[in-house]
């Protein structure tokens, strides 16, 4: 079992995390803490089965790693479902099988900082480094600002497809790592992944985009790089000014940049078409889609157990006629810490 | 030039550029490259508009809200929690937007 101290840094990294955002930006949207808290004691029931699961497989924590989406999704994920178990009715040692769970994933997948409580994000070796460098190709201002385009289409064609709680199912930043040896003092390597880009289970018109998954190796000179224990990436530096070189692969091929609109333009149409289309939905519907897209994050992992990855009807049947829920959050920022610490931590019931 | 607001600077540099409110989609087709997208909060059904803007205000948001993540990439200005940026601009005002310490000017 975890120590104390793993758990306080934990704690500590993810409270940093989620008052950095500006909790007025969650309005009407879908928030985990509206929506999942309805499905609390199904979803935690559901979570400790697939635990024992991978645990009776032969998965290795690194294999269950990489089965998620990404790495700052896996630290998502961690937030949302530690949250739930608090409105359960499950006890601390539940709490506690599941922290240890997503503990020993992150240990086994990241190379540093598992809680990304410094703000980073390492899970590459120096090899797979050196590997991802040896085709590297320098950079201009134009193709800087394409790669910005990429991440904006990326982005939005996750919030559109995977709700704004998600968008790491799609985009995550891995690094900083320090190439400095090999390109002189004061450079980054960051290796930026947009994947997920053909979820046709969720929805079905995505079939049709042209690719799954668009991945750019960035190298940048006197930018600074944090991501933080909820995804959020953070740089420090003009990143298109700053870009000396980079390398874009297109469903594990390497690809032209110049042609990248090709493949942007269809996923930038459907990223609005499905959140249209989502906004138009009536609550009822909003919620079955929220769980399956929230659903949708362990999708590799039921398919490594051999199992549906889809809610089960009695998680749908949970929220059902239900309002979203409301944590009533203080006003006052140190009451909400209080809150959210009270709900994170089960020692201090 | 005129100080107008100050919200959070979220991604660095400064930019002159012509306001356009953006409450609602239908909003989205009067967008020209070069335009500042002022709105709310960005959305998805943004996206055509924010890859042409040449700077990002929106009333909410903070250093790790869409917008600001965003901008960043682009290596565009961005200020955000300007709580009255949809209120006090107007469409078409030309502005400075300053993503570094957040001030926004009428020039």
């Amino acid at each position: 079992m975890r120590k104390n101290n793993d758990i306080e840094i934990y704690l500590k990294a993810v409270e940093e995390a989620v008052f950095a955002m500006d909790l007025n930006t969650f309005g009407d949207t879908v928030s985990w803490h509206t929506f999942d808290t309805l499905i609390a004691r199904p979803w935690t029931k559901r979570m400790l089965k697939m635990i024992d699961d991978c645990e009776r497989s032969s998965l290795t924590p690194k294999q269950i790693g990489h089965l998620f989406p990404s790495i700052s999704q896996l630290r998502n994920m961690m937030l949302f479902d530690l949250w739930m178990v608090h409105f359960s009715g499950f006890s601390q040692k539940e709490w506690e099988k599941e922290f240890n769970f997503f503990s020993t994933v992150l240990d086994g997948t990241c190379l540093k900082d598992p809680y990304a409580a410094e703000y980073s994000n390492i899970i590459h070796t120096k090899k797979q480094i050196n590997n991802l460098l040896e085709d590297i190709k320098p950079a201009s201002l134009q193709i800087a600002k394409r790669l910005g385009i990429i991440a904006n289409v990326c982005y939005h064609f996750s919030h559109a497809a995977y709700s704004d709680m998600n968008p790491s199912t799609v985009y995550d930043n891995y690094g900083p790592y320090d190439v400095s040896k090999k390109f002189g003092p004061n450079h980054i390597m960051v290796v930026k992944e947009f994947n997920n880009l053909r979820p046709k289970e969720l929805w079905p018109e995505t079939a049709s985009l042209p690719c799954d998954n668009i991945h750019a190796i960035t190298v940048y000179e006197n930018v600074k790089m944090k991501v933080d224990n909820i995804s959020h990436v953070m740089y420090e530096g003009n990143l298109i000014k700053n870009l000396r070189y980079y390398n874009i692969f297109v469903d594990g091929k390497e690809y032209p940049v110049q042609e990248i609109d090709r493949l942007l333009d269809p996923i930038g149409k459907l990223a609005v078409k499905i959140f249209q289309q989502f906004q138009k939905d009536n609550l009822e519907k909003k919620k079955e889609k929220y769980y399956h897209q929230k659903a949708y994050v362990y999708k590799q992992i039921y398919d490594a157990l051999a199992q549906d990855w889809r809610p089960s009807e009695d998680i749908l049947a949970e929220a059902r006629g239900k309002k979203p829920y409301d944590v009533g959050w203080p006003k006052n920022g140190k009451k909400q810490k209080e809150l959210f610490q009270k709900i994170m931590d089960p020692r201090k019931k | 030039m005129k100080y107008i607001l100050k919200g959070m600077g979220v991604s660095e540099g400064r930019i002159r550029g012509r306001v356009k409110i953006i409450e609602k989609f239908d909003d989205l087709d009067r967008f020209k490259e070069g335009d500042i997208l002022v709105t709310h909060i960005t959305d998805p059904t943004m996206v055509a508009q924010i890859s042409q803007a040449a700077a990002i205000v929106c009333d909410i948001g903070g250093m790790t809200s869409h917008p600001s993540i965003i901008s960043r990439e682009m290596g565009i200005p961005c200020v955000v929690n300007t709580k009255e940026g949809t209120t006090k601009l107007s469409d078409g005002m030309m502005i400075m937007v300053d993503g570094s310490n957040g001030e926004i000017c009428e020039i």
